[in-house]
């Protein structure tokens, strides 16, 4: 992944935010608080202040560290202790965009932006749910998109105008065909699944 | 009884809030549905209007679709957020990941050319999103314009119980993110001023303010990682005493509900600590009857008995 074009002049806005202009980046003098702070460094061998230097001499998510970037909880405790103040969290979103463009997507994510992309939600409405909510008192269907087919699909539209849904490797928006491997699993119907997101 | 805004993004005046859009999201709706009635339940007893809001989506979360594509996450989220305006612009969340989702979109999109490239998007099914909606989570209207004490008075079903608060990760946008260290840090104990409103006891623990392990889509990605993050809290909490967790987001109540089945952590009998959001918990001091709060949904069973609470 050459990370220099991505942080460079002609990177998307979308692909990393960079509300304080190019300058915010050269901020960071390695001091390392991000770190010593990060739990999840604490367990993996995710280096935030790695990923901050390699960045800036664009040369980050190369090998190993490809998977190192989904270590990340996005707890935010490397921002709150950054004494630079750099969205560090925003780096990351933005590598893993890089990653996601180049094909690198864990299949329990590509599943969950199916459902997005499929019904608006991440986690499966089931019966069992619905049962639940009769108790309580509560529309079977929650009142959002689940209740609204045309929203639903404005919805579908704009993630086809986006070409979120090509990126993904879903069907085309608004669809009835079902790729192989997006059916739902009988595990999410019954025992109520993995909740991925 | 207002005492000062909650919202930290979106423009908008001073006036009181008459009422909130409730954005359901994902997880409270179809997984914790008995969030959403104590949601109900709560500003219906504290006189706040609470208009579920129709046809809106998943916020979207960013640990999947942000890091996926930011361009869609944001328009998503700007779509969200078109909704709320039509329906007055105060919108209200119980979950911290759609707060933090839907926060931080409200935030770049005051910015002028984002939000018209994202109108342009919008434009396509019809919508348009002006950068008016502001982003409040249940915690800050409950602590911020209802105020602690205001709640405290209306406590009928006093909770007298040792609790370990996790307020979890996205409960605040981060420091320089529209907020300087002391808000930060003055938002670290609201939880936990909220839960000592019941006459409950916010016990300290260690590990408390970490996250609990299942952001940033952790959880579906590597689940024996999120759980590390969760056994080292779980395990500070049951140390400390606590007789139940409370929580202010479905997702970490999720991850520790869950979580403590997959841990092995449940006793001989199948018995854990019981796993409580901060609405149901209020819905019980305000005297609701518990089958009503959804609790019996959590896969940590609880035992309303084992607590004291009839």
């Amino acid at each position: 992944m050459v990370m220099s074009s991505a942080l460079g002049q002609d990177a998307s806005p979308f692909e990393l935010y960079s509300r304080e202009g190019k300058g915010w980046l050269a901020r960071c003098f390695q001091c390392g608080a991000c770190a010593g702070w990060c739990p999840s460094g604490r367990f993996t061998a995710l280096n935030t202040r790695r990923i901050m230097r390699q960045v800036q001499v664009g040369e980050a998510g190369e090998g190993p560290e490809l998977r190192e970037l989904w270590y990340c909880t996005t707890c935010n405790s490397c921002v709150d202790h950054c004494p630079a103040r750099i969205r560090i969290v925003e780096v990351i979103f933005g590598l893993r965009n890089l990653a996601v463009k180049e094909g690198h997507m864990a299949p329990a994510h590509r599943r969950t932006a199916r459902s997005l992309l499929r019904t608006g939600h991440m986690v499966q409405a089931t019966e069992k749910n619905r049962q639940a909510r009769d108790r309580l008192g509560l529309d079977g269907v929650p009142p959002t998109v689940l209740a609204d087919g045309e929203g639903l699909a404005g919805l579908q539209s704009l993630c086809h105008l986006l070409a979120f849904d090509v990126l993904i490797g879903g069907p085309r928006a608004g669809s009835e065909g079902k790729r192989e491997d997006e059916r739902v699993e009988p595990d999410d119907e019954t025992k109520e699944g993995r909740v991925e997101r | 009884m207002r005492l000062k805004r909650g919202g930290l993004n979106g423009e908008g005046g001073d006036g009181l809030t008459e009422r909130y859009a409730f954005f359901l999201g994902c997880l409270i709706p179809l997984r914790y549905p008995g969030i959403e009635a104590a949601t109900h339940q709560v500003m219906e007893a504290l006189g706040v209007e609470l208009v579920t809001m129709e046809g809106a989506s998943c916020c979207p979360a960013p640990g999947v679709t942000r890091s996926f594509h930011q361009e869609t996450w944001l328009t998503l989220g700007a779509r969200n957020l078109a909704l709320a305006e039509k329906q007055g612009g105060e919108l209200m969340t119980a979950c911290n990941g759609c707060y933090w989702s839907l926060a931080e979109a409200a935030q770049l999109l005051k910015d002028k050319g984002t939000r018209k490239t994202v109108n342009q998007h919008l434009s396509s099914s019809g919508m348009a999103y002006h950068g008016r909606s502001r982003v409040h989570h249940l915690i800050e209207v409950l602590h911020d314009e209802i105020g602690v004490e205001a709640i405290g008075s209306r406590v009928s079903r006093k909770l007298d119980l040792k609790v370990a608060v996790h307020q979890g990760c996205h409960f605040r946008m981060p420091v320089g993110d529209g907020q300087d260290r002391l808000e930060r840090a003055r938002g670290q104990t609201m939880l936990d001023e909220l839960v000592e409103a019941t006459g409950a006891t916010s016990l300290e623990y260690p590990h408390k303010e970490h996250c609990c392990g299942a952001g940033g889509g952790v959880r579906a990605r590597e689940p024996e990682l999120a759980l590390t993050f969760t056994s080292k809290k779980l395990k500070g909490m049951m140390r400390s005493g606590a007789q139940a967790i409370v929580n202010g987001c479905p997702f970490c109540h999720l991850q520790f509900d869950r979580g403590q089945k997959d841990l092995g952590l449940l006793d001989a009998d199948g018995r854990g600590l019981p796993v409580i959001h901060l609405s149901q918990f209020l819905a019980l001091a305000l005297g609701t009857p518990i089958e009503q709060v959804g609790l019996d949904l959590n896969d940590t069973p609880f035992d309303a008995g084992r607590l004291g609470l009839q």
